[in-house]
């Protein structure tokens, strides 16, 4: 090593050291949101359809309807910093004018898994279109003190600021899949998580904690 | 309810020859008027009069004066006098006469009445009387170990020590005359109870010899004697502190008996105790499990390994925070568990929202208290106390715990398996505060906050309530803690990754911020669940002067401020807690507040507007309360070079502090207010005691290390620098102002004062006050 190599590295670690010795030095605040909302930007990339033999209660809603019927949705959000986790008021994901329980955050990956509610014909085939439903990020806040009124008002603001309606390739739709609760969902969902958003294995190890039984 | 021994005082009222009285006789105990004997010695009566008269003691429980035939005697004549005869004066005129004081316990605090009647002559029917003379019963408890300090009251008589610490022995000459100049031995022994203290005597040093000393100082500064060189060793175990008493052996006969000084003469507390390194893991091995119960229902699970040897242990659930995960908690985890605790840390609910997250602590407790025996294959069955839980929530988790107490208190949730009376305490970590003074409310529960100065998430700034996180704290209604963390972030608290949420300057890391953790929560959760003493200490010792060993020391981002109000059940009186009588010159007790500091303002803990700026807002950098929330202090400040004082004037309800053991208060320091930039350091000032006579003490509140510490310098906010303003609780032993004046009475206190300026510690500087009290 040439005694300039020396020296550089010599001054570089007694700067690191320095920096050591001094605290830390990173700072990490929380970024900030848009200025408006609702904001855009977000593509569905798979959509399972599944029953649930045992109902679920949507907590993302505060009449906290009871649902056995849904669409699994796999999504990528364009803008990461949408999805950062806080504590404080967070942009509440709509399809359409119903929340979506996101079941992990996505900030690495952009990619967001989230259950929406439907319904079933009479034949017991899920019913949903996303079709015309803006995909769409509203106004921070906590989910489930969203109400029917709330969450049509912000699909309205969606509409009336352009925010295109939903495109899912027939490509993305998969076959539906029959659950027997809310459990097993969420089991199923995380082999999702761990698929595209790999960084949160935690959360992909905790929701395939082994079920206890008596 | 009168004492086994006015009990045992019969309404007997021998018929005395009330004839023209004279007071011609002497009274003394222990050669004075009045006597405060310990519990378990004795006294010594002397009387004078004619030889040869018979002489009569007259004892009471009231102590007049009474007003008969034209005279004044000293003793109350109530339904309760007791004519005790002690026979005939000697020839010499005196009668010395010896007793016991009994060692029951409930004695202890009692006044007596005296007063001798001597036949005026032998065979005469009138007699002369003494003046009258008290006897109060003292505790035999005395504190003598402690640890120097550089300065008045020179000796902290504290609880707990850290092992390696220097000890002391010390008594005060002016309080404790009978002891100058004797020569004492002092043992350091092994812990009794007061009833084995009684049948066993005999006295060993744990140290192998006594320490010999000669109390011939003429105060307490010079009467301190090294006692031990820290080499007393602290508890092995899982309890925090190994304890010990002092007893100072006057006769020098290896018995505790006659005047001896006793440190721990007590069933419950005794005279000091030792502890080792609480941020380092206890004797414990922890396993850990993981498991799901079903949807919402995963847990982590840390309990010691060898939990079927270990009886019944307490439980502590942990919530976390939105983003995080329940696997981010094993520092908490793994460490209480090594000291012997079950920890849960459960699937919180967080994401869409509070409610959400508190059903998910209210379900969690009631799935895992309700299986126990599945659990690990029933390994926790039987060994687990669901009835003294704590509940620790972070964030939103915070929130929710205090939201799932609510509900337990509105019969909003009914759990299967635990109720409201099984949640022993609340802790949260810097918690949101979205559902407000109604819903996220602990009421009466003992409640606890941790908050860190760097967090960039739940802010603390005053644009948002939702994210100032000491609202559930100024709504606990009975005992309330808190931590301060400068330069800690948000995410500092968990050990998951991810964004720490810290800006600030002089962040501490979460390596030191878990240190800080262990050796916090530990002793939080030890008081609490296990009524372990010694762990207290760790709660509201400024920890300036006494922190956990491992405390990152070698860190100087680390600042710690800790609050520490206890609940009415404790014991206290409420000087002003600034709750009722807005009027700045009354206190909430009723009395009368004067002073010369300047700008006196009574009101909310809430800063009115949207940052920290000091614009002229008086409560600004107040960040304890939202509109709908009802907590007050006032805030003043001193600049004019010379004294400034604050007075509080004490009803009668308030005023006998003899049985009380602190002089309690909170203060914090303005941010960014020009009187708190010219000198950014701790600010002191003097806390006065004055008695009926007008007899004062003084001390320092930075006579233990510390003061009240400077806002942490962060900016943002609003323009300037100095995050939101910071409580620290100052505790003052109330005995440790008559080591400054022994003439203070503190059975007749008028006032508590505060006096500000150079010649009283700092000389400028504008603070917030609040929580004055007298405790047990």
């Amino acid at each position: 090593m040439t005694s300039a190599r020396s020296l550089l590295l010599s001054t570089l670690a007694l700067t690191l050291l320095a920096g050591l010795t001094a605290g830390i030095a990173q700072v990490e605040g929380a970024p900030a949101l848009p200025a408006a909302f609702p904001v855009g930007g977000v593509t569905v990339l798979e959509a399972r359809p599944f029953t649930l033999a045992e109902p679920a209660t949507h907590e993302w809603r505060s009449e906290r309807p009871q649902y056995t019927a849904g669409v699994l949705l796999v999504l990528d959000v364009e803008d990461h910093e949408l999805v950062l986790p806080r504590q404080v008021a967070e942009p509440i994901l709509y399809v359409g004018a119903q929340t979506a329980a996101r079941l992990n955050h996505g900030y690495e990956s952009g990619r967001v898994i989230a259950i929406v509610p439907a319904t079933t014909d009479a034949d017991g085939a899920v019913v949903f279109d996303l079709a015309g439903a803006p995909i769409f990020f509203g106004t921070p806040g906590l989910p489930e003190q969203v109400d029917a009124e709330t969450a049509t008002r912000e699909r309205a603001a969606a509409v009336a600021a352009g925010l295109p309606a939903t495109t899912t390739p027939t490509t993305a739709v998969h076959a539906p899949v029959a659950f027997e609760n809310d459990h097993q969902l969420h089991v199923f969902a995380a082999d999702l998580i761990e698929q595209h958003s790999p960084a949160e294995k935690d959360l992909v190890a905790g929701l395939r904690a082994p079920l206890l039984t008596r | 309810m009168t004492s086994p021994l006015r009990a045992l005082l019969l309404t007997s009222l021998v018929a005395l020859a009330f004839g023209p009285a004279a007071v011609a006789s002497d009274l003394t105990l222990d050669g004075q008027i009045d006597a405060a004997p310990m519990s378990g010695t004795s006294l010594t009566l002397s009387i004078t009069g004619t030889p040869g008269a018979p002489v009569l003691l007259l004892l009471d429980v009231e102590p007049g004066p009474t007003n008969i035939f034209g005279q004044t005697l000293e003793i109350g004549f109530s339904p309760s006098l007791l004519v005790v005869s002690l026979g005939d004066m000697p020839g010499s005129g005196t009668l010395n006469v010896d007793t016991d004081i009994p060692f029951d316990e409930s004695f202890v605090g009692a006044t007596f009445y005296t007063l001798a009647a001597v036949a005026d002559g032998a065979g005469s029917a009138t007699h002369d009387y003494s003046n009258g003379g008290s006897v109060t019963i003292t505790d035999r408890d005395v504190n003598v170990a402690g640890r120097a300090l550089g300065s008045y009251p020179h000796v902290e008589f504290a609880r707990t020590f850290n092992a390696g610490t220097d000890l002391v022995v010390a008594i005060d000459p002016e309080l404790h005359p009978e002891t100058a100049g004797l020569t004492a031995d002092v043992y350091v022994t092994a812990p009794q109870s007061r009833g084995q203290w009684i049948n066993n005597p005999g006295l060993t040093d744990v140290r192998g010899t006594p320490t010999t000393v000669t109390f011939s100082g003429a105060d307490l500064a010079s009467n301190t004697f090294a006692l031990d060189a820290g080499t007393l060793l602290p508890a092995s175990g899982p309890v925090i502190g190994e304890a010990y008493d002092v007893v100072v052996d006057f006769d020098q006969d290896g018995l505790f008996d006659g005047d001896d000084f006793i440190d721990g003469f007590d069933d419950t507390e005794h005279g000091l105790y030792v502890v080792r390194d609480i941020t380092q893991p206890g004797p414990f091995a922890v396993t850990e499990a993981l498991y799901s119960g079903g949807t919402n229902l995963a847990q982590n699970l840390f309990y010691p390994s060898n939990i079927a040897n270990l009886g019944v242990l307490n439980l502590v659930i942990v919530s976390h925070g939105n983003g995080h995960n329940y696997q981010w908690y094993d520092h908490i985890g793994e460490h209480l568990a090594s000291y012997g605790f079950v920890v849960m840390s459960h699937f919180n609910n967080t994401i869409p929202g509070v409610e959400a997250a508190s059903t998910t602590t209210l379900t969690n407790t009631d799935y895992f208290v309700g299986n126990l025996d599945v659990i690990e294959g029933g390994a926790l069955d039987g060994h687990v106390d669901v009835n003294h839980i704590f509940w620790l929530g972070h964030s939103r988790g915070g929130e929710g715990v205090a939201r799932a107490y609510d509900r337990l208190f509105d019969n909003s949730f009914v759990p299967s398996n635990y109720d409201i009376d099984d949640i022993a305490l609340i802790s949260s970590i810097a918690p949101v505060d979205f559902l407000g003074t109604n819903s996220s409310n602990p009421h009466g529960a003992d409640y606890h906050l941790w908050v860190g100065g760097a967090d960039s998430d739940v802010t603390g700034c005053a644009s948002n309530d939702i994210a100032q996180p000491i609202h559930i704290f100024g709504r606990a209604e009975q005992k309330r803690m808190a931590i301060s963390l400068h330069g800690v972030g948000h995410g500092n608290f968990h050990n998951g990754g991810g964004n720490q949420f810290a800006t600030g300057p002089c962040l501490v890391g979460m390596t030191d911020t878990h240190t800080i953790i262990r050796g916090h929560v530990l002793p939080l959760a030890a008081f609490h669940l296990r009524g372990n003493l010694a762990a207290e200490d760790f709660l509201w010792r400024q920890w300036e002067g006494f922190r956990p060993i491992g405390a990152p020391d070698g860190n100087p981002c680390v600042n710690v401020d800790l609050m520490y109000r206890e609940g009415t059940v404790a014991g206290k009186f409420v000087v002003d807690d600034f709750q009722s009588n807005p009027g700045v010159g009354m206190s909430s007790s009723g009395g009368s507040v004067s002073g010369t500091v300047s700008a006196v303002s009574e009101a909310r803990l809430d800063d009115p507007d949207s940052n920290f700026t000091d614009d002229g807002d008086v409560m600004n950098g107040m960040t304890e309360g939202r509109s709908t929330d009802s907590t007050a202090g006032v805030v003043f400040e001193w600049s004019n070079g010379g004294t400034q004082q604050l007075t509080f004037s004490l009803v009668a309800a308030g005023q006998d502090a003899s049985t009380r053991t602190w002089l309690s208060f909170r203060a914090a320091q303005s941010t960014r207010d020009a009187l708190t930039i010219t000198a950014l350091e701790d600010l002191t000032f003097e806390v006065v005691l004055t008695d009926g006579d007008g007899d004062e003490s003084v001390i320092s509140v930075g006579a233990w290390g510390g003061g009240i510490e400077e806002p942490y310098q962060r900016t943002g906010c609003g323009s300037g620098a100095g995050w939101n303003n910071e409580f620290e609780t100052v505790r003052v032993r109330l005995s440790d102002f008559r080591h400054g004046n022994p003439e203070l009475d503190l059975s007749s206190l008028a006032t508590v004062s505060f006096r500000f300026g150079p010649t009283h510690g700092s000389g400028v500087g504008r603070i917030g006050f609040d929580d004055l009290e007298f405790v047990d």
